[in-house]
């Protein structure tokens, strides 16, 4: 179906380019053979062989026996090894990030010291020395991957002794970043006795009537067109409840509206397909 | 945005789903603003981007709505309400039956061990104080051929706690075979 | 709703005195009443003999706007919703005890049966162990073996007395009301259960997931219930508190679930102070005191209320964090003194002279002290902290820890030869 009509246009091409093929064919042909060639030939029983090879790889098919080939060969059924297992050792020094253990599921579970990462990957948080170990207590069956502080130490630390932690920093003098903050920045805002500086702009009151507003519109701020009806004095009736007339003309607008616009989606819709197909 | 249709727009109001919420797909909550992820007082122009600042309403989860829709929903039971004193009447009525039916328990438990340890006393006597030897006792301890040559009649019909209403029918014959 | 009780309210007045008449008990067991407002129905009803309902009314009772509109005006606002007044009025006010549903009667018939038995189960239990407490060690059979039965039995005899009235409806509704005695079994009993259920679990899961457990102490099971409050507001176990909420010593609920009055050690320990010199942390005690006496009825313990001359070996020092630092558990734990025996306290005070590095384990093992409660609340440097500082002379207060550059490895070529 699809491939029909991928090929009516070619075909249409193909019919524009044939008449000047055959007019050149005919030439050669006309002072070497019969002029019975002149007569025109019926092109849809025998399409001429160039533009036919000329059309091919625009209008070709793969089928399903060409997908299933090569399905069976040993590099398809054997992807190539993704490089997983252990990068580093028990008693290997490691740093804090480094990668100890590529695994696929939770092969081996993040110790002491360890974590895991998003392809649970096991690494190291801390500095120190790798250890492999089971821990019964903590689990019966699962192997853990932990780092060790001492280059002789053991691991898994009993259960109730207090957990051996390392500060891993230094002191400096305190730097407050509030203040750091206001040396940087361009934009700031203070509010004084004489209105608000932006910078060193001092910032326009909005009460003064038309201004140059942004887009380049010279009128009045928002919020005191907001205020036109409060200035004349109109005021809205005050709602009813209970007047149910005023409800009801109100709901029937709203289902006109939602008709509306549900009728002007369909149309839309509908022209689309139209021009899709 | 699209509009919905009305009958969508009342069910959303009737759920209390934020209507921009329906067509989105359920997004992570916002966790609790740390002290340290708020920007710097000092800061007062923010250099967000607008879809960053952009407000999110209160996010529903799709379970909750869920929840509240099967809850809501005209053919589920309304739940069980009992004022203080009537829910207290039940409970003291459920209470009093539980504690009834552990006191039957028990009492069956009892009795059960009570013949148990009467049987065993009997047997005990047999064996001791018949002055044969324990012959008699050997004897009736005896379980070979049971279920053998004859089949016991107590299991001739089916076992029950209390006898039938009629008893045994002694007036039964097998009927002929013709 | 006015016409419907001016309509009804004949009827219900014949209904009242009918039942009234009907049940004289009704008088005599009002100790037991159930509701409250059948008592105050009586009184109204007596009051009403004297002045008419429209004059003085009820607030439990009055029901119409324009009589509510009065009282409010006298500054006594109305009871409860106006439709339970309404119903109120229209009820015919039998005590629980005595409602008229046959089922009902039935389960209270049993239920009081088998409270009877129970009671009589307490008698003979008690009569055994004084028997048994009047025997001389010999004929018991050792000191040990006498010692056991008799700590089974007391148990037994606890477990009666819980028994006995677990099943009593107005026990039920007095707990839930949070009017239980707590010294009595029943409703220790009960608090003990609710507290299990939800508050107890989140505080152990909060002090082994925090560490506080291996690092503070190898072993806790709490058995009381432990509330913390900086300035009047509770605080949740783990929660970070800010620098300034904390400067002054906690207030402590500490409920016990047991009857007797208990002697008990309060340490608030926080076991990560940073250490430069060595690289890791210390243990700071803020607060040390002992012999601190708690009971089931007397819950409230004020750390800053604690007498000074008996009480306090190290008073209040508010928990600063320096900036950079990570957040410091500031574990409170509260310790059994072993037989309720107090300590002594000027031993203590010149023997636990020194906050710093001063392990809880080692005041355990030394005190012969068993932990039964804790709580933890943690801090950070926040906007309150440097002020703090200065007020305590917090020496390091300009000073910021950063996170230490560690070296990458070298980068290490396997096996050369195998590479390209």
């Amino acid at each position: 179906m699809l491939q029909s009509r991928f090929l009516t246009p070619m075909r249409l091409l193909e019919r524009a380019i044939a008449p000047s093929l055959r007019s050149s064919q005919s030439l050669t042909r006309s002072s070497t053979t019969t002029p019975s060639s002149i007569l025109p030939r019926p092109i849809s029983a025998t399409p001429s062989p160039l533009s036919s090879r000329l059309l091919l790889p625009l209008s070709q098919v793969r089928h399903a026996s060409h997908a299933s080939q090569g399905a069976g060969n040993r590099h398809s059924r054997d992807p190539a090894g993704k490089r997983l297992g252990a990068k580093r050792s028990g008693g290997e020094y490691v740093v804090p990030g480094c990668i100890i253990f590529r695994q696929r599921g939770t092969k081996w579970f993040p110790g002491e010291n360890c974590a895991l990462g998003r392809d649970h990957t096991i690494y190291a948080t801390e500095a120190g020395y790798v250890r492999y170990y089971l821990d019964p207590e903590r689990h019966p069956d699962r192997k853990f991957i932990g780092v060790c502080f001492e280059k002789e130490g053991k691991l898994p630390t009993p259960r109730n002794a207090p957990s051996r932690r390392k500060l891993n920093r230094v002191a400096v003098p305190r730097i407050d970043i509030a203040d750091e903050s206001t040396a940087r920045s361009d934009l700031t805002a203070a509010v004084g006795a004489d209105g608000v500086m932006v910078a060193s702009v001092t910032a326009a009151s909005a009460a003064q009537g038309p201004q140059l507003r942004p887009g380049y519109m010279y009128r009045e701020a928002n919020w005191q067109i907001g205020r036109a009806a409060e200035k004349a004095g109109i005021t809205a009736k005050p709602y009813n409840r209970k007047n149910r007339w005023l409800a009801w003309r109100k709901r029937q607008a709203r289902a006109d509206r939602a008709a509306q616009m549900k009728s002007l989606k369909n149309k839309k819709k509908a022209k689309k397909g139209k021009g899709g197909r | 945005m699209r509009p919905l249709s009305p009958v969508l727009a009342s069910l959303a109001n009737v759920f209390k789903i934020p209507i921009s919420q329906t067509l989105a797909r359920p997004a992570i909550v916002p966790g609790p603003v740390t002290a340290a992820a708020q920007p710097a007082a000092a800061r007062t122009f923010s250099s967000t981007n607008a879809l960053l600042k952009r407000k999110q309403g209160a996010k529903t989860d799709r379970r909750i709505t869920l929840i509240r829709y099967f809850l809501n929903h005209p053919l589920t039971p309304r739940p069980l309400r009992f004022s203080r004193t009537r829910y207290l009447r039940h409970w003291t009525i459920h209470r009093a039956w539980q504690l009834f039916q552990n006191q039957q328990r028990r009492a069956q438990t009892l009795e059960l061990e009570r013949q148990w340890h009467a049987m065993n006393a009997a047997c005990e006597e047999l064996r001791t104080g018949a002055g044969d030897g324990g012959r008699l006792f050997r004897k009736s301890m005896n379980k070979r051929g049971v279920f053998r040559d004859m089949f016991p009649i107590e299991y001739g019909r089916l076992q029950t706690d209390t006898p039938a209403q009629e008893g045994w029918n002694h007036a039964w014959v097998r009927p002929e075979r013709r | 709703m006015v016409h419907c009780e001016r309509a009804s309210k004949p009827l219900l007045q014949c209904l009242q005195k009918a039942s009234t008449k009907g049940l004289p008990a009704l008088q005599v067991s009002s100790t037991r009443t159930f509701q409250t407002s059948a008592r105050v129905q009586e009184e109204a009803q007596s009051e009403a003999q004297k002045l008419p309902f429209n004059k003085s009314p009820d607030p439990a009772l009055v029901s119409s706007p324009r009589l509510e509109r009065r009282l409010i005006r006298q500054g006594i606002s109305p009871v409860g919703s106006r439709r339970r007044r309404a119903a109120l009025q229209g009820s015919a006010n039998i005590p629980f005890a005595q409602l008229p549903y046959q089922c009902f009667q039935e389960a209270r018939k049993v239920l009081l049966q088998d409270r009877e038995e129970k009671l009589a189960d307490i008698t003979r239990l008690r009569e055994k162990i004084s028997r048994l407490e009047a025997r001389p060690t010999e004929e018991a059979g050792g000191e040990q073996v006498k010692k056991s039965r008799l700590g089974g039995m007391q148990k037994h005899l606890e477990h009666l007395k819980v028994l006995a009235d677990i099943n009593d409806p107005q026990v039920k509704k007095k707990f839930e009301d949070g009017q239980g005695d707590m010294s009595k079994p029943i409703y220790r009993y009960l608090a003990d259960q609710k507290w299990r259920e939800y508050r107890r679990k989140i505080l152990v899961q909060r002090i082994t997931q925090m560490k506080v457990i291996p690092d503070v102490l190898p072993h806790c099971d709490p058995i009381v219930d432990t509330k913390l409050y900086f300035n009047r507001s509770a605080v949740q176990p783990g929660d970070f508190v800010l620098a300034n909420a904390s400067t002054t010593a906690p207030k402590l609920d500490i409920q016990l679930f047991e009857g007797g009055e208990k002697l008990v050690t309060i340490a608030v320990v926080d076991p990560d102070v940073p250490n430069l010199e060595t690289d890791g942390f210390d243990f700071r005690t803020h607060y040390l005191a002992v012999n601190v006496p708690i009971s089931a009825t007397s819950t409230k313990v004020d750390l800053a209320q604690l007498s000074v001359e008996s009480q306090v070996v190290l008073p209040w020092e508010a928990p600063v964090t320096q900036k950079g630092s990570p957040y410091h558990r500031l574990s409170l734990f509260i310790l059994e003194q072993k037989d309720s025996q107090p300590l002594d306290f000027a031993a203590v005070k010149a023997k636990e002279s020194v906050r710093d590095n001063q392990l809880l384990r080692t005041l355990q093992g030394r005190y012969h002290l068993k932990a039964i409660g804790a709580h933890l609340f943690r801090s950070q440097w926040d906007e309150t902290t440097l002020e703090v500082m200065e007020k305590i002379g917090f020496p390091l207060a300009d000073v910021e820890l950063r996170r230490k550059k560690i070296d990458p490895l070298p980068y290490k070529r396997r096996n050369p030869s195998t590479f390209r």
